[in-house]
């Protein structure tokens, strides 16, 4: 019960929190918790944790860059929900320990699939470069998280070079009057 | 004949020497053709090793579709800047280099790598323009998706999972190609990318046998978002490429690939400049269209509705207005055309004769 009660107030805080900036930023933290804690729980931290962390920082100056071009707030649901989805995530890492490692395994390959979809839905129906960006980026955390749990570097360099270029896009976008493209 | 490893270290070497070369120089008319040459011969010589026709001419494609191009009719009057002549070469370059390595992970770094040359290449003054921010949405969009369905594929979780990894798996593929709906104006290179994803996606069918019944349902969409399009800015390729996915989600029957390799070959031989071909040559023995027909509706006797789908589909390709087109193609296009089709129907013909695979 009071689990539950933590992961709606959680979820309420990203909800609130979503407007601007910090719903990246939020959603990167949360990936780089759980994928820390996965790696934690089995015993091997390693470049895998450098680099979900990496990733969250990344997102966290892409939401940094996010405050300067001016966005709607209306394509954010999505997120939301991916978000949440993320939240549940950290918090059966933190709780199920132990023998239950193949649920919350298989509850981290579903979470970054919904942030996946979620991500893309929320692009695809994404007016202006922000909430673009946001949607990418949202994809790119349920992205590392699927090559966290199946342990593959290969893709995670792919996803933190992904993550850099996104970065240089928004970099490269107006901040005077942008976000009508 | 040549090993594999051998084959994609050239690929690079080539890929660095052509890029290279069309930097320092310029790009005279003369050396992009010799480019252009040196990668098909080195893309017959490395696909040799197969042992039906029908990959060898798989194997050819982005080389072909580079040839096509380079050699094309509407070169002259255009004024393309230096990067945007660069790219094909780098597109096809990439799709050689993807076919030949034939990992479905590897492919998701290739085709990020392609991305990431169109989207440098759209940067303006002014940050990306339109038709860059929806190219970043297509194609990171349709990679990241096709990843996520790439590793619920390796997961291995169940019969129900694998079949929504599937689609997941060739929609985002199909979608970082931009065969269903393509923003904007149809560029050079336009096919090299659909070129390369659709021979190792049916090559990856045969570990994972879910992946065609994804393909069929993925060209079926393909094919009607091509025929519902409208009529102003339906585009030849577009047909050719739902055919081409249609044709890699059959099964792998006695024909060995050979729908699958006929339609990439047309697709690779239609230039954006052109568009629509006139319609008289999409008869026999004019253009490999009625020889694919033919061959996809031999192959297609056991799936009567998909059959029947995609005859209605090819109406709109035959009745595309006559005449409609800015001008006729060269001699040397419906030479080539030609040729294909002959090819097509001489491989279908041996292969329904007996003579199994070459």
């Amino acid at each position: 019960m009071l689990v539950l009660l933590f992961g709606v107030l959680v979820i309420l805080s990203l909800s609130t929190s979503g407007a601007r900036g910090g719903g990246p930023v939020w959603h990167g933290a949360c990936m780089a918790a759980c994928v820390c804690l996965s790696r934690w729980g089995l015993g091997r931290v390693g470049p895998a944790c450098i680099m979900a962390v990496g990733l969250a920082g990344l997102f966290g100056l892409l939401g940094v860059q996010m405050l300067h071009v001016p966005a709607g707030a209306r394509e954010r649901s999505g997120l939301r929900l991916a978000g949440g989805l993320a939240c549940i995530a950290v918090l059966a890492q933190v709780i199920m320990q132990g023998p239950q490692v193949d649920m919350t395994a298989r509850l981290m390959g579903m979470t970054g699939l919904a942030a996946i979809l979620c991500g893309v839905w929320g692009a695809c129906i994404a007016r202006g470069p922000v909430a673009l960006c946001a949607g990418l980026a949202c994809g790119l955390d349920g992205v590392m998280l699927l090559a966290a749990r199946a342990d593959s570097l290969l893709v995670m360099g792919e996803v933190i070079i992904a993550a850099i270029g996104l970065n240089i896009l928004l970099a490269t976008h107006p901040r005077s009057h942008g976000g009508a493209a | 004949m040549m090993a594999p490893p051998l084959y994609a270290s050239l690929l690079g070497g080539w890929l660095v020497l052509a890029q290279t070369a069309l930097l320092v120089t310029g790009g005279t008319l003369a050396l992009r053709g010799l480019l252009a040459v040196v990668l098909l011969v080195l893309c017959g010589v490395g696909s040799a090793h197969f042992p039906d026709m029908a990959r060898i001419m798989t194997g050819c494609g982005p080389a072909l579709a580079l040839c096509v191009w380079v050699f094309g009719p509407s070169r002259a009057g255009e004024n393309a800047s230096r990067g945007g002549d660069m790219l094909p070469f780098f597109l096809s370059g990439i799709a050689a280099l993807a076919m030949a390595l034939g990992r479905c992970d590897l492919l998701v770094a290739l085709l990020g790598c392609g991305l990431v040359a169109r989207l440098g290449l759209a940067i303006g003054p002014r940050g990306l323009d339109r038709d860059g921010w929806q190219v970043l949405r297509m194609g990171l969009g349709g990679l990241l998706v096709a990843q996520g369905g790439l590793f619920v594929l390796q997961a291995d979780w169940g019969h129900m999972q694998d079949q929504a990894g599937a689609i997941l798996l060739v929609g985002g593929l199909l979608l970082a190609c931009g065969v269903p709906g393509r923003p904007g104006m149809v560029a050079p290179g336009w096919n090299m990318e659909a070129l390369a994803v659709l021979p190792v996606v049916a090559q990856a069918a045969r570990i994972w046998p879910v992946l065609l019944p994804a393909l069929t349902f993925m060209g079926c969409v393909c094919l009607s978002w091509a025929v519902l399009s409208r009529r102003g800015r339906s585009f030849l390729g577009d047909y050719w490429a739902g055919w081409a996915v249609l044709a890699a989600g059959l099964p792998g029957g006695g024909m060995g690939g050979l729908p699958l390799a006929a339609s990439l070959l047309a697709m690779a031989c239609v230039t954006p400049s052109d568009g629509r071909l006139p319609w008289a040559m999409l008869w026999p023995p004019a253009l490999p269209g009625m020889a694919i027909v033919l061959v996809l509706v031999g192959e297609m006797g056991n799936m009567p509705p998909v059959a029947l789908l995609a005859g209605a589909s090819l109406w709109p390709v035959m009745a595309a207005c006559p005449g409609a087109g800015p001008g006729r193609p060269s001699w040397a296009r419906a030479a080539l055309l030609l040729a294909i089709g002959c090819v097509v129907l001489a491989c279908a013909g041996y292969d329904q004769m007996g003579g199994g695979s070459w």
